[in-house]
């Protein structure tokens, strides 16, 4: 047991926009939507902001306006003190996981201090994989790692797994579904309304949730990755795993996670730092955990992930009363689903990325903010969050209700 | 050549198939008022069913091609009316993104004074040609009121010149005159008279058939980190310029919300931009020094008739 706990006293979220174009978040730079929602986070709770030590934020893509240690600008731009220190931390799509993990850590080891975590991406604005890096650009990287991009990855595991079209489609029905109802249902309570800097509403719900989605509209759409296996991913996939013969397209537009436009922020401290502010407790982080799994299927992190946090707690799957685990596409899900033989009423309950869309360095405090809501409505003490990660990687945080 | 009736404009018909759309709204100015939307709704009413036509010149019957914005209206805005000034603005726009999306070749041919909201409206044109005249000026002179070129200035201006060269013109509100605006970009073409301007206006329409807004195409956004260095040095050194020229003024706060504005319009989709545009705008409406800025404006312009009867006097 670590010698202090790391509390969370308030966990918030802007909506997700459509994180293009046409989205209504679009308008609005990073920084402004993560300041924004800083404000937020005080006015909700109260606290002098030059109790918070720290405002750590996970972005995958920091560059241009979204660059340059932004949680420090944001900081800044929403008027808070100049003690409060920032920092930016990218772990591909476990940015926003590993902010909060960092900072609970921070606490555990007995930092008497406020932090403020979370994450922040406008995917409209700063295009995925505008940064590249070695795996995108360095050829001599690619022939020795054999990488492949997600989608090949996700289409992989499909067929390792032997996932169809329709097992796909139909969860992502079934995300759609269940983030409409919760909507609907006012259970997302952490959602913050964004408005602009006159104070005129610009979005109030997850822009990208079709309530009325059906499977059979689902199966009309493309497979969104034929072309780039045919370029030769394929082959490269299939050479690692020659068992399956040939890779099938089952991911499309509709069964992914969406773009998107957003940010989060989780208040995170000891119980000491929280009780000067007047700032009650929600809920504990009680583990952490990062793993890295095979770099070719790379999304099959979050059940090893899982495993490793739980052993580490020294709890059971049957001790955890619900999980998310991002749906970076629907065969994420599934597969975490089966290999911890999991009850999927007990996951994603109030629906995924595939329905409300998945802003990278953002998700991981949107879905310890969902999780934390739906923990609250339900009266439930544990849940675990957790996301697949490029390369492999996967990452995991125990929540417990206090 | 032909003729026929749309409220608030004086229409010609050439035989090529080119409208020469003069401006003539009721009173002495043309002014971007109440009879100005009318005037717009009924040229876009009429062009937009008739496509028999291969081009528009948009000019003024009057002698100033066109003022600038409602001021009357602007002066009066307050806190709360947040909603309805958006909704206005929002609707005073789209006209002009209408006219720029007519799918035919636009011309401004400005034969008088075309500031602020009159400027906007060339914008909005495909092609600017202005009459050689020493009295003529062009320009976004909206900060000295303390607001910004809000009817989509801000926005096309940093898209036609990029943001360092807008940048003057819009923080410093500069009236160029032909030669000054001819050299910066502001106009593409000058005329000798009003004949060559007619001439010149319809040669360019029958030239570019196929004339389109840059910002029409689909990757119309610039995102910061695809700037060039020297683009990307602007955005550095421009806002301590403009803290150095303007530290302490009254007029600060408007000119670092239009620079900023300008910058940030760049990163985001075109229609977006104007949105955005439109809010930071009403930003600025809300301030006291806007608002006394304008009504100052409007006090000495009701004072001049009384002044000059005096002295006829």
């Amino acid at each position: 047991m670590p010698s202090e706990n790391a509390y969370i006293f308030d966990a918030i979220r802007t909506p997700r926009g459509r994180g293009r174009r046409d989205g209504a978040l679009h308008e609005f730079k990073p920084v402004t939507i993560l300041a924004s929602l800083l404000r937020s986070l005080q006015q909700r709770n109260g606290f002098d902001t030059g109790a918070v030590s720290d405002v750590v934020m996970g972005v995958v893509t920091p560059l241009g306006e979204q660059g340059g240690v932004i949680p420090k600008s944001a900081a800044q731009l929403a008027g808070w003190d100049e003690s409060v220190c920032g920092l930016q931390v990218n772990r591909f799509c476990a940015s926003g996981l590993e902010a909060i993990n960092i900072a609970a850590q921070r606490v555990m080891a007995g930092a008497p201090e406020l932090m403020v975590a979370g994450g922040v991406e406008s995917m409209s604005r700063v295009a995925m994989g505008s940064d590249g890096g070695p795996w995108q650009e360095d050829p001599e990287t690619a022939f020795k790692v054999g990488s492949v991009p997600q989608g090949i990855s996700a289409d992989l595991i499909a067929s390792v797994d032997g996932y169809s079209r329709h097992q796909l489609d139909e969860w992502a029905v079934r995300s759609h579904e269940r983030a409409a109802k919760a909507g609907h249902d006012g259970a997302f309570k952490s959602l913050i309304p964004f408005q602009d800097g006159v104070g005129l509403p610009v979005l109030a719900r997850d822009e990208l949730v079709r309530a009325n989605c059906t499977s059979q509209a689902l199966a009309k759409l493309e497979p969104s990755f034929v072309k780039m296996g045919a370029a030769g991913f394929d082959d490269i996939a299939v050479s690692r795993f020659p068992a399956v013969r040939r890779v099938e397209h089952v991911h499309t537009a509709g069964n992914s996670s969406g773009i998107a436009d957003g940010a989060s922020a989780v208040l995170i401290g000891s119980r000491a730092a929280g009780e000067k502010q007047g700032l009650r407790p929600r809920a504990r982080i009680a583990a952490t955990a990062v793993v890295c799994t095979d770099p070719t299927l790379m999304l099959t992190g979050p059940a090893p992930a899982t495993r490793k946090l739980l052993a580490q707690a020294g709890l059971s799957i049957a001790d955890v009363d619900l999980f998310e685990c991002n749906e970076a596409f629907a065969v994420v899900v599934l597969r975490y689903i089966k290999e911890l033989g999991l009850d999927e009423g007990r996951v994603n309950v109030n629906g995924g990325a595939i329905a409300m869309g998945h802003p990278l360095g953002a998700t991981g405090g949107v879905l310890v903010s969902m999780l934390l809501d739906e923990l609250e409505r339900r009266d439930r003490r544990r849940g675990v969050v957790t996301l697949c990660a490029g390369g492999g990687m996967g990452i995991a945080t125990l929540i417990e209700r206090v | 050549m032909s003729s026929n009736a749309v409220q608030g404009w004086q229409l010609t018909r050439f035989d090529d198939g080119i409208v020469l759309a003069a401006l003539d709204l009721p009173g002495k100015v043309n002014i971007m008022d109440d009879h100005f939307i009318a005037a717009m709704e009924s040229l876009l009413g009429h062009l937009e069913t008739a496509r028999d036509y291969t081009g528009v010149i948009l000019t003024s019957a009057k002698s100033v091609f066109l003022a600038g914005g409602d001021l009357k209206r602007m002066v009066q805005s307050r806190a709360g009316q947040e909603a309805s000034l958006y909704a206005y603005f929002e609707n005073l726009k789209s006209y002009l993104r209408r006219l720029e999306r007519l799918g035919r070749p636009l011309v401004a041919a400005i034969n008088g004074a075309a500031l602020g909201g009159g400027y906007e409206t060339c914008l909005a044109c495909h092609h600017r040609i202005a009459l050689r005249d020493m009295r003529l000026r062009v320009g976004l002179p909206e900060i000295e009121f303390g607001i910004l070129a809000g009817a989509g200035g801000v926005v096309r201006l940093t898209r036609l010149l990029g943001f360092e060269k807008a940048v003057p013109f819009l923080t410093e509100g500069l009236a160029a005159d032909v030669s000054t605006a001819l050299e910066a970009g502001l106009i593409d073409d000058v005329a000798d008279d009003a004949e060559q301007l007619i001439a010149k206006s319809r040669s360019w329409i029958l030239a570019h058939p196929q004339a389109r807004q840059p910002w029409d195409r689909l990757d119309n956004a610039l995102p910061a980190h695809k700037l060039d260095a020297a683009q990307r040095r602007a955005l550095l050194l421009e806002p301590g310029k403009l803290t150095r020229r303007l530290a302490g003024s009254p007029a600060e706060f408007a000119a670092q919300r239009t620079m900023a504005l300008s910058a940030e319009s760049l990163s985001m989709d075109f229609d977006a931009a104007l949105r955005y545009e439109t809010r930071v705008l009403i930003e600025l409406l809300r301030t006291d020094y806007a608002r006394n800025q304008m009504q100052a404006f409007l006090d000495r312009k009701s004072s001049k008739p009384a002044a000059a009867q005096k002295v006829a006097a």
